[in-house]
């Protein structure tokens, strides 16, 4: 059975293997070089020359790190639609069901190698372009201090690793149930991406109870903000603030301005007119805070292994629903 | 005689479409069975419940005094070849060889190899890019390789011309007369049972209609022409199976343990097809009233 | 191990004859004519049914027909083999039988009978007769 299911996906674990290889060779390269220029930047930064070579950096590796992180994006739901739901589905479109079903083996057993071989396949495939691209990215993670942001989690670690086996399992399922490889894709693929959607908006920032603080609205805020300024027009428009914390991540949004009584401000209180560098040193000398809540930079790995959990546990549901369906031999 | 298939008030519903109803049937061993019937009675899904591919959703069915696909041990012992022959197109013929030896302990390569070479067929070729008839042939070879003792074919030579059927059933032949297993066939085409069965089973609108040996079919129905009578006016032994009256002249299949000649009137056999086909158009008129088989030899 | 082919059986389908019997009749009418000979060993079981596309079944009903009728005798393990002839002797014995067929034809046609009735008459009478016998 295993020499089988070899066979039958060979030429689609070949191909996406081939691509791999020269993915990682790109990667390899590119990125002992970003890791070479990083550690030369960092010994130039202790003769004070840090900024420039340090931003020169992000821009000048710009691009494989969106290719990277876009594949690494992609892959586990395309790889898991692509391989999961012909798994099932291809055979009973084609009617060889009738024909393997009927050797000596159980239904039980051919479905678990199927879903262990090509399962493992795509979770191997996947974590092999995690590994690979979570180190390319350690220089420009540590200059960004962003990779607990949404979508800069789902790239890194080890959660493609779940999400790669729920995709597939997913397709397994969608497979057997629809029984048709295409509409099997097209579903799987949009289910996936509604759950990767949803997860982190709905799932992941309650994975453990976020930390509220007050942070102050001084210079160092005020440059790292994702977003400072005004709802609404006028004069009397309240301030608003979407901070970030290096290496945290921030689920608290936009959130208003208070001054250090806790009121609301608006921004005729602090700096109505101005050019733009002059008011934001006004406002980050008018003793403003912003409260926020962040889960901390050290809960990182917790919340990739947390995440990680409940995808593959969700894997483990659909590949006991697949099996349940199919050996209630319904045809 | 023991029987290798038993089948007891089996049915199987899908949603509300009942597609076989209250089957008893009981197929002796080391014979080659016919089932035959129109489309939708319920052939193809008898068979799919004798190998295992479905299950009952009432009655019970025995094969080998075992449920059906209940272990490997068994699913040895019982080929199917399903309807339209499929095959992996992808798939050479030799692959499909190792499959076979793979997913079956009892697979007899040199047996295998053999009916390939026999049959003309290139090991490199892709299934894919076979005729018909030679997809035919490959299925039949994964079914006999493994040595069943019952081997199930669904409609196996529907789709294929005068030519490619011949070689098929020669096949089939060859393999039940140096294996002695029994087969159970369900086919259109009465012609080629008649040469291959020595069984049969009608099966119309999902119930049996008539079961027995062919031999013993032939031997006791008639058609009996006369001038205009009705048929209670026959005598007793003949059981009237069909009438049909103008003003001058009945006609009527008989059923009689012999031959009974008279002046008055003309008896003849019946040939198979016709048997079948008058026990087709009665059970499609509804006239039988009685819900069990209406002819049953037992042995 | 098949050196000669003796005889080449093929089955009608739809001759109203049922298929052993018309093994039969190709292995007496082969015997008529000479082609078959005592000694000659006829095609195995398994080779007719794959040759013919007939159940095996119905080639042994066939040999074992032609054995009780002395015209054939299996050797196990070997095959069956050709014993008896259906030669001159039985020809000899047929003149005197068709002198009376014609004479009673002839009185059959003197008292009326059409060809089709005194074919049904002959028919009826035959089938009841065999019936009878058996």
């Amino acid at each position: 059975m295993i020499w089988l299911t070899w066979r039958q996906s060979r030429a689609q674990i070949t191909a996406v293997l081939a691509a791999l290889a020269v993915v990682a060779i790109y990667l390899a390269t590119t990125g002992t070089q970003l890791h070479n220029a990083y550690h030369n930047a960092l010994t130039a930064c202790g003769n004070g020359g840090c900024g420039s070579s340090i931003s020169q950096l992000t821009d000048q590796y710009k691009l494989p790190y969106y290719l990277a992180g876009g594949l690494l994006l992609l892959l586990p739901g395309v790889i898991g639609a692509f391989w999961g739901a012909p798994l099932i589905a291809r055979e009973l479109e084609t009617g060889t069901h009738r024909l393997v079903w009927n050797q000596s083996i159980t239904r039980a057993r051919w479905l678990t190698v199927k879903l262990l071989f090509v399962g493992l396949a795509t979770v191997a495939a996947n974590g092999l372009l995690s590994l690979l691209v979570s180190w390319w990215s350690v220089p420009l993670d540590q200059i960004n201090q962003n990779r607990f942001t949404p979508l800069l989690f789902d790239v890194r670690g080890v959660v493609p690793l779940g999400y790669a086996a729920f995709a597939f399992t997913l397709g397994a399922c969608a497979g057997l149930f629809i029984r048709r490889s295409l509409p099997a894709v097209a579903a799987t693929l949009l289910v996936f991406a509604a759950v990767q959607f949803l997860m982190p908006l709905a799932v992941r920032p309650h994975l453990e109870a976020p930390v509220r603080t007050d942070i102050a609205l001084n210079a160092e805020a005020v440059n790292s903000a994702n977003l400072l300024g005004t709802t609404g027009k006028g004069p009397d428009a309240p301030l608003v603030a979407n901070l970030t914390v290096p290496n945290a991540w921030v689920v608290s949004g936009t959130t208003p301005v208070l001054n250090s009584a806790g009121h609301q401000v608006n921004n005729k209180d602090i700096c109505a007119s101005g050019s733009q560098s002059r008011w934001s040193s006004c406002v980050a000398s008018a003793g403003l805070k912003v409260p926020v809540s962040y889960q901390p930079g050290d809960r990182y790995w917790t919340f990739q292994w947390y995440e990680t959990a409940i995808y593959l546990a969700l894997s483990a549901g659909l590949a006991w629903l697949c099996s349940w369906r199919l050996l209630r031999r319904l045809a | 005689m023991t029987a290798i298939l038993e089948a007891r008030g089996l049915g199987k519903r899908y949603g509300r479409r009942q597609a076989l109803s209250d089957c008893t049937v009981s197929v002796p061993t080391g014979r080659v069975v016919g089932l035959v019937g129109p489309n939708g009675a319920g052939k193809s899904t008898l068979l799919q419940l004798a190998c295992g591919m479905l299950t009952p959703t009432s009655g019970t069915i025995e094969v080998l005094g075992e449920r059906p696909g209940s272990s490997p041990a068994l699913m040895a012992r019982v080929g199917f070849v399903a309807q339209d022959t499929p095959t992996y197109a992808a798939l050479t013929i030799a692959d499909h060889l190792r499959l076979g030896a793979r997913l079956n302990p009892s697979w007899d390569r040199q047996f295998a190899e053999r009916r390939i070479n026999d049959l003309g067929l290139e090991p490199a070729q892709r299934a894919g890019k076979l005729s018909g008839g030679q997809r035919a042939q490959l299925a039949l070879t994964l079914a006999v390789a493994k040595r069943p003792n019952l081997l199930i074919l669904d409609e196996p030579v529907a789709a294929l011309d005068p030519l490619a059927r011949r070689g098929f059933l020669q096949s089939l032949m060859e393999f039940v007369a140096e294996d002695g297993a029994t087969v159970v066939l369900s086919s259109h085409l009465v012609t080629d049972l008649e040469r291959v069965c020595d069984h049969l089973i009608v099966l119309v609108g999902s119930r049996v209609q008539a079961v027995g040996d062919i031999d013993d079919l032939l031997a006791t129905h008639f058609r009996l022409t006369s001038a205009r009578r009705s048929a209670e006016s026959l005598p007793e032994g003949m059981e009237v199976i069909q009438a049909d009256h103008t003003d001058r002249q009945s006609t009527f299949v008989v059923r009689s343990a012999t031959a009974i000649h008279d002046p008055s009137w003309t008896l003849e056999p019946l040939n198979l097809e016709d048997l079948v086909l008058t026990y087709m158009t009665q059970a499609a008129a509804g006239s039988r009233t009685d819900t069990r088989p209406a002819l049953e030899t037992q042995r | 191990m098949n050196e000669v082919t003796v005889i080449e059986f093929h089955v009608e389908a739809r001759s109203g004859v049922s298929p052993y019997l018309q093994l039969v009749h190709q292995v007496r009418q082969a015997l008529r004519l000479g082609l078959l000979s005592e000694g000659d060993r006829l095609p195995t079981v398994k080779d007719v049914a794959a040759k013919v596309a007939i159940n095996p079944n119905t080639v042994l009903k066939a040999y074992r027909q032609l054995e009780n009728e002395g015209l054939v005798s299996p050797k196990p393990g070997v095959g069956t083999f050709v014993t008896g002839t259906l030669g001159d002797t039985a020809v000899s014995e047929h003149e005197p039988l068709r002198q009376e067929l014609r004479q009673w034809l002839a009185r059959a046609r003197g008292v009326g009978l059409d060809e089709e009735s005194i074919e049904a008459l002959f028919l009826t009478t035959f089938r009841s007769a065999t019936e009878e016998e058996r």
